[in-house]
């Protein structure tokens, strides 16, 4: 069962960040579009929030891949000190913690998109419905969340924390 | 309990909680700004405040820079730009006694000025430099530690991620940051060469002239550096200028140096791929650790503490000059067991609010703690640069390592004694924009 649950996780971090990179390198196409376009005639319409919405799908939808590439910067200086078992327990009561946040994150980014859904609201220059990156970016923090949850279970039978091969 | 309490009981956990339960930085400041959030305000508004900040630091316009840059510097990384560039600075420079390492630093500074990490930097350096001068029997000492401080540039010479980072979390510009950081980051890079120099004047036997080059090799090692110092005239003339944004420069720098490396057929899509998923990875690092400083922010701002200390700061009878230095020494402790990032984005919102109230030029602040913070990534205990450079160093201890680094600690103290008495070589070329 947990190898199913660990295959899925990897491989949904995997498609989320194959996105990430398509929304990336469309950052820098639309960046360089809208100056070539400014220079020669009118700026591209909507750049401004095109850029904030794909940024967001880009920082949302790498959040799992980066945890299995053990890529968030940790101190834990002290942490060598204490005992294996401590260690153990340690790591599952931090895993659990960031677990949380990162569940309470997916859980109120989802109510504010459900909120400017029911609401209509649009951006500014375009007038489109937004809701759908705010949903993406939402859907992130749950595939984090996901991958430190099977970090913890992880954790705590005695293996390594789950990363992409 | 008092709001200030709190916020005085928050800073204390978080410290604790990064140094002993390992819980990534970000997440950390993330978790206890919002328990601290709850415990000042209530828990349906911190609720409310995680779900838009979440949304609102993700979706940031300004933040969009940050990929851009790194995506510049990955681009440039998988092309092979730092084998260049070490190959022209050794053409020039490799025959002179300690001159492979004066190569190294110069190669470290070019590459600095196209990417923005230090840990980049020292991993790529590495892997070009060290075999070289272990080739030529320069010593472990002079080899990696000039590869190590070196790497250092990185985060000194802009385009520079902390500069950036700084800007966005100060609202200071990010070009007026960019030009501050020219003068400063070219001075160290001369002092460091001054450096090697010396020691290779105290010690003769620890750097040996290598062979003599042609002039004619020299002219040809020659194009692989000036591509780069296209791209690095394009990005900050082009932010100098004002012809585009932070975050259209590092769109046009990621383009022209895809474009550049495409055009000397350097790069493939696999390569390309392979800079778009290390950028990806140190991205949403960063903009993790954003996500918790503004959230941690937000908690700090409701506590009255960044306000109620710039006051308290302000206000007593010591001389400006004695606090600043005090914060110098705050932010090269800090350093010193703390990674540089998550160290400002912590101490950003409590110092900034002090040090503009006694009347600091915010740019030239942003340069001075970059560079003392940025002194922490070459000193134990946590020194990240010199572990990447000692596990890159076979057979060189990391004890080595730091022997080297603290030659080069001598050249950041003279830097931040210049800047303190010469404010100006960081405030000239801000003021011209």
């Amino acid at each position: 069962m947990m190898n199913i649950l660990e295959k899925i996780a990897i491989w949904i971090c995997r498609i989320l960040a194959g996105l990430a990179g398509t929304a990336l390198t469309l950052m820098i196409l639309l960046a360089c579009a809208n100056m070539v376009s400014r220079a020669v005639s009118v700026p591209v319409k909507g750049t401004f929030e095109l850029m904030g919405f794909f940024g967001a799908v880009t920082a949302a939808f790498s959040l799992g891949f980066s945890q299995l590439h053990r890529s968030h910067i940790a101190v834990g200086l002290l942490f060598k000190r204490f005992s294996k078992p401590m260690q153990v327990f340690l790591d599952a009561l931090s895993g659990a913690a960031s677990c949380a946040f990162f569940v309470f994150c997916a859980v109120e980014t989802t109510k504010w998109g459900m909120f400017l859904y029911e609401l209509g609201e649009v951006s500014e220059t375009l007038g489109i419905q937004f809701y759908p990156f705010v949903f993406a970016v939402a859907f992130g923090c749950g595939a984090m969340a996901f991958v430190l949850l099977l970090d913890i279970v992880r954790t705590l039978t005695g293996k390594e924390p789950l990363k992409a091969v | 309990m008092e709001p200030i309490t709190i916020g005085l009981v928050g800073i204390l956990s978080l410290l604790l909680v990064i140094l002993v339960l390992r819980v990534p930085v970000g997440f950390a400041m993330g978790i206890i700004g919002f328990i601290g959030f709850a415990k000042v305000l209530n828990l349906k508004a911190a609720y409310g405040m995680l779900g838009t900040e979440v949304w609102n630091v993700f979706s940031s316009y300004g933040l969009t820079v940050i990929p851009l840059f790194i995506l510049m510097g990955q681009i440039c990384f998988y092309s092979g730009v730092n084998e260049r560039l070490y190959k022209s600075a050794y053409a020039w420079m490799g025959h002179i006694r300690g001159g492979i390492a004066m190569a190294t630093v110069m190669a470290c500074a070019g590459f600095a000025a196209i990417c923005g990490s230090n840990t980049a930097t020292a991993a790529t350096m590495s892997t070009v430099a060290l075999p070289e001068m272990k080739k030529f029997r320069y010593n472990p000492i002079l080899s990696t530690g000039s590869v190590a401080a070196g790497a250092t540039l990185g985060v000194v010479i802009p385009p520079s991620v902390v500069l950036i980072i700084i800007g966005l979390q100060t609202g200071e510009s990010i070009g007026r940051l960019f030009m501050g950081g020219v003068v400063p980051g070219v001075l160290l890079c001369v002092l460091f060469l001054l450096t090697v120099y010396l020691m290779c004047v105290s010690h003769p036997d620890w750097g040996p002239a290598g062979p003599e080059v042609s002039f004619k090799e020299k002219l040809r090692s020659l194009p692989g550096s000036i591509e780069m110092i296209i791209l690095f005239v394009l990005v900050m003339g082009g932010l100098f200028a004002g012809w585009f944004t932070p975050t259209e420069a590092g769109a046009a720098g990621s383009a022209f140096a895809l474009l550049i490396s495409i055009a000397s057929r350097k790069m493939s899509f696999k390569k390309f791929t392979a800079a778009v998923v290390d950028t990806l990875k140190v991205s949403c690092m960063i903009m993790m650790v954003m996500l918790g400083a503004v959230i941690f922010g937000r908690f700090l701002a409701v506590t009255r503490i960044p306000f109620e200390a710039a006051n308290f700061v302000a206000a007593l009878p010591i001389p400006p000059t004695v606090i600043i230095l005090l914060i110098c020494v705050i932010y090269i402790i800090g350093g010193m067991v703390m990674d540089a990032l998550a160290l400002l984005l912590i101490t950003i919102p409590i110092f900034f609010p002090i040090v503009t109230a006694m009347g600091y030029d915010p740019i030239w602040f942003g340069v001075m703690i970059t560079i003392v913070t940025t002194m922490g990534a070459i000193t134990p205990p946590v020194g990240v640069t010199t572990f990447i450079v000692a596990s890159m160093a076979e057979d060189v201890s990391i004890d080595r390592v730091f022997l080297g680094v603290s030659y080069f600690m001598v050249a950041y103290a003279v830097l931040v004694g210049l800047m303190l008495t010469f404010p100006a070589i960081v405030t000239f070329l801000p003021s011209l924009l």
